[in-house]
């Protein structure tokens, strides 16, 4: 290529301009090399002669397909070209899709044929694979065959789990969990099991569950669900504090058993009629204090709130959140007792319910005045964290202490 | 520089004649990159080469597709991920060079396109993380921290994301100092849709466009919420009152990141027609190659796939006849590994290590038949053949690939349950009497024979002579332990037990035939 004056002006320009942004770019330059993608092709220039891969259909929807059932469809890609069409399996998306390709020369006006076969993974949903063939064509150098449809469970649970955020020890709490089935007859419960952390088989004594099948007009409208069921949680007070987690197991019986869930996992199971499907439902949640902190900074492993380094010249100003359920909610509202660093100003807000209420939510405003004196409060041993002291109205915690690690410097 | 390189790939001629000067440009610039350069090396992730750069780049092209072909520079682009699901790096048996997706990946991506001066601005539909607990608590923060890292104008929610407690979703999503927070959402509210702690929209600029964006939770998934702590308004009601204001603010463009199914989605999208992309929680794995159109012409609706595998982005051109185009990008080992998430990953692995299993609140569960552990040396005493194959495989040093790891993750209950004996698989938790650590439990490193066999201490000690047990007893402790694949019911349970280490995640080459050669062990092929 002849260097023009503009093409060269622009080189000056990149070779200053090089300097500076080299370093952005070198950070890169390992990230640019792999990216380049080979020669480059003048469409323009392609013979007539040249072999030419027609393709009239690259995607197939396949309906629905039953979890581990597989199918399979053929694809043809036809040579309009003047000259033998070259073709190579590619690469699939996933082990589950395989590309068959009957032959790998096509001379011209002749067709070849891409067979993909599919097995239907998961526990239901949308699927979506595809599969590569290149060729040899200069203006279609891989052709990308794409089959799609909905993998059909065998059962369904929704939701597939049962997480209670947070509950605090009074917290009365009520979960529905529907099994939808695809089996040719109704569902009918017949064992029902918790298996919780710890061991132990029997039922928590914080959480209960009833079964009952589901109502037809619930059933209908749920993609292809035949049947149904309803599990109810429901958590009875007062909880024990700290994290659960356990598996609800139910066992169901509908025709035959099936395999392939979605939600829950399923396994043959043994009870009472011998050929149960058993669907396994996590369970797990939090039951935790009624008072908590919430904000930037606010550090829950080390229960601290941590603002760091502060220049005394320009101050700092944030905000944290303390959050109140149960009884504790009830006309909740602090006051400041001690503050460390003196310095340190705390504003209470207004409280005000989230959501349906069950929770108050209070701001407290916290800065740190500029001009404020040097103090190291950083939480070592030869400078103990500050904090910030309040009292509250709840009977059982009358005084609330927020450690706080702060340095405020020049 | 994908941009650039993708300019080398087959397009119009009318435009040709820009491809010299700009191949020139780019040449010349890093050619002149010195001291810089050398400075910025000494940080970046070492350099592989020119040709293997080169392989990999054909490889990966080959395999997973080119991107960008045809497309001049944009006036602008919008990079939309999403649903990461807690895949934070890929992982697995087959190897991260064969997988897609991870942080690193996406912010190297990022920066390439920034490198090569595509305007651009980066959105995330939501859902970082997939479980409930201490370790997603922490891994939330984690991401949060990288998507700030990133420079995300807008994240949105997902429902495993709003499942995690307010508290700790606070403290990750709250704006920093002068900082924004990215997160934004028109109806989820923490601690209440008036507590400011996420906008409710946001309009920004790149390449001269201005972009509003709002993101919603579809209705089914936040019924399937419960979190006291959290204002859930319709999505609908909440886009009544958004809307009006994204299109007060005059945008060019209106996007709206919305994680509900297609079909919910495109309810949405139809009554709320001025927003000209709606990325979707729905659809599968993978993205479609050409996205669906929305009623009224240009409009788009973008799925992004799972597991954070794929960025899609929207380019704008000054070209009428196609002012948008669209790319689904495979975040795939052609974009190298960023230095930056490395060291965030690492900051996270040491956080799992200092909280320890009390701190991530992992308590051992019982193991389904009730028995314990013995280590696989016990094994070995008396299945010595068995035991010689095993340590030949990969299983044997599995502990050692986590210690060996960069960063090392072998405080990680997500990778220690597969890589030590006595832990849950699919749980990530530990049983009573499994691995706690090398120094506590050497005997139970490593992928040992109790994870398939199940736990032997009782048949060991039996063995051993230390517990006297009649004929009958001792013969049923070794027939709860033997395994076969020479009937379809056992070769299928079998299948099932590598199946629980190696899914379709980290696995999803994973074919019974192909592998179980390189590890049978039975005492008849002796």
């Amino acid at each position: 290529m002849k260097p023009t004056p503009s093409s060269l002006a622009v080189a000056c320009v990149a070779a200053v301009a090089g300097i500076v942004v080299g370093g952005g770019i070198a950070v890169s330059e390992s990230l640019l090399r792999p990216l380049r993608v080979g020669g480059f092709v003048d469409v323009g220039d392609v013979p007539e002669s040249a072999p030419r891969a027609e393709v009239k259909e690259t995607r197939f929807d396949f309906g629905g397909l039953g979890s581990g059932q597989s199918q399979s469809h053929r694809f043809t890609i036809t040579n309009t070209g003047g000259s033998p069409l070259t073709l190579e399996k590619g690469a699939t998306s996933c082990t589950c899709t395989i590309s068959g390709l009957d032959r790998s020369e096509v001379p011209p006006g002749e067709s070849a044929t891409v067979t993909l076969e599919w097995t239907a993974k998961g526990g239901g949903g949308a699927f979506r694979q595809q599969a590569t063939i290149l060729t040899s064509d200069p203006r279609r150098p891989e052709v990308a065959f794409v089959v799609e449809g909905r993998v059909i469970p065998t059962f369904e649970v929704v939701p597939p789990r049962v997480v209670f955020s947070k509950l605090a020890v009074a917290s009365e709490e009520s979960v529905p969990v529907r099994i939808f089935t695809h089996g040719d007859e109704p569902p009918r419960v017949e064992s029902l099991r918790w298996r919780g952390e710890g061991g132990g088989d029997a039922e928590p004594g914080f959480l209960g569950f009833e079964a009952a099948e589901l109502p037809a007009g619930e059933i209908e409208g749920h993609a292809e669900a035949t049947g149904g069921l309803n599990i109810n949680l429901t958590t009875r007070p007062p909880l024990p504090l700290g994290p659960f987690r356990g598996v609800l197991e139910v066992g169901y019986v509908c025709g035959e058993p099936g395999e392939g869930a979605a939600g829950g996992t399923a396994a043959e199971g043994e009870t009472a009629s011998g050929r149960a499907t058993i669907v396994e439902i996590p369970v797990e949640g939090s039951v935790r204090g009624e008072i908590a902190v919430a904000g930037s900074g606010w550090d829950s492993g080390r229960q601290l709130l941590s603002i760091g380094s502060v220049a005394s010249a320009r101050g700092f100003r944030g905000r944290i959140f303390l959050t109140a359920r149960g009884a504790a909610a009830d006309e909740f509202s602090v006051e400041v007792e001690e503050l460390v660093p003196s310095c340190m100003v705390v504003e209470v807000g207004e409280p005000a319910a989230v959501g349906s209420g069950s929770v108050v939510r209070l701001p407290l405003t916290i800065s740190i005045p500029p001009g404020s004196p040097p103090c190291n409060h950083l939480g070592t041993k030869l400078a103990p964290a500050g904090r910030i002291v309040l009292r509250t109205q709840h009977p059982d915690a009358p005084t609330m202490t927020i450690p706080v690690r702060i340095a405020v410097g020049p | 520089m994908p941009p650039v390189a993708l300019m080398l790939s087959p397009r119009p001629q009318a435009s040709a004649g820009r491809l010299p000067m700009l191949l020139t440009t780019i040449v010349t610039a890093i050619a002149a990159g010195g001291p810089p350069r050398a400075m910025a090396n000494e940080s970046a992730i070492p350099d592989r080469g020119p040709e293997t750069a080169e392989l990999l780049a054909d490889t990966y092209r080959r395999r997973n597709g080119a991107v960008f072909e045809g497309w001049e520079k944009p006036r602008a682009v919008i990079v939309f991920t999403g649903e990461l699901e807690g895949y934070i790096e890929p992982c697995g048996c087959t190897g991260k060079e064969n997988q897609k997706g991870g942080l690193s990946r996406r912010q190297n991506f990022l920066r390439a396109l920034a490198t090569v001066g595509w305007p651009s601005v980066a959105f995330d539909l939501g859902n970082q993380v997939r479980r409930f607990g201490r370790q997603a608590e922490v891994k939330f923060q984690s991401i949060a921290d990288g998507l700030r890292e990133m420079d995300y104008c807008a994240v949105g929610f997902g429902p495993d994301d709003l499942r995690l407690p307010a508290e700790e979703l606070v403290a990750a999503v709250a704006a920093v100092g002068d900082e924004p927070t990215p997160f934004v959402s028109a109806n989820v509210g923490l601690l209440g849709l008036d507590a400011g702690i996420t906008p409710r929209f946001r309009v920004v600029e790149v390449g001269g466009l201005r972009i509003g964006v709002t993101s919603v939770l579809g209705d089914e998934a936040g019924e399937s919420i419960r979190n006291d702590s959290l204002e859930l308004k319709s999505a609908a009601k909440a886009l009544e009152e958004v809307e009006p204001r994204l299109a007060a603010a005059k945008c060019d463009h209106q996007v709206l990141l919305c994680w509900a199914s297609i079909d919910a989605t495109r309810t949405l999208a139809d009554r709320f027609a001025r927003f000209d992309l709606v990325a979707t929680a729905g659809g599968a794995d993978e993205p479609p190659l050409v996205p669906q159109a929305l009623e009224g012409g240009r409009r788009r609706l973008l799925e992004l796939g799972h597991k954070g595998m794929y960025a899609v982005v929207v380019g704008f051109f000054d070209d009428q006849r196609q002012p948008i185009r669209v790319q689904r990008v495979p975040l795939d080992a052609r974009w190298g590994e960023s230095a930056d998430m490395i060291r965030l990953l690492g900051t996270y692995q040491v956080q799992l290590e200092t909280l320890g299993p009390k701190g991530l609140e992992l308590a051992p569960v019982r193991h389904p038949t009730g028995r314990r552990f013995a280590g696989s040396e016990a094994c070995g005493d008396c299945h010595d053949y068995a035991y010689e194959v095993w340590e030949q495989t990969p299983h044997a040093t599995a502990l050692d690939t986590l210690e060996q790891a960069d960063p090392r993750r072998d405080h990680d209950p997500e990778c220690l349950s597969c890589h030590v004996v006595g832990w849950a698989p699919q749980k990530f938790e530990p049983y009573e009497g499994g691995f706690v650590s090398r120094e506590a439990t050497p005997q139970l490193v490593h992928q040992g024979c109790e994870n398939c066999h199940g736990p032997a201490a009782d048949h060991v000690a039996v063995e051993l002579g230390e517990i006297e047990v009649k004929e009958v007893e001792r013969d049923r402790l070794r027939a709860e332990l033997a395994m076969t694949i020479d009937t379809p019911e056992g070769r299928q349970r079998t299948i099932n037990n590598c199946l629980e280490c190696h899914d379709l995640d980290n696995s999803p080459e994973f074919d019974f035939e192909e592998y179980w050669p390189s590890v049978a062990h039975s005492e008849t092929d002796e």
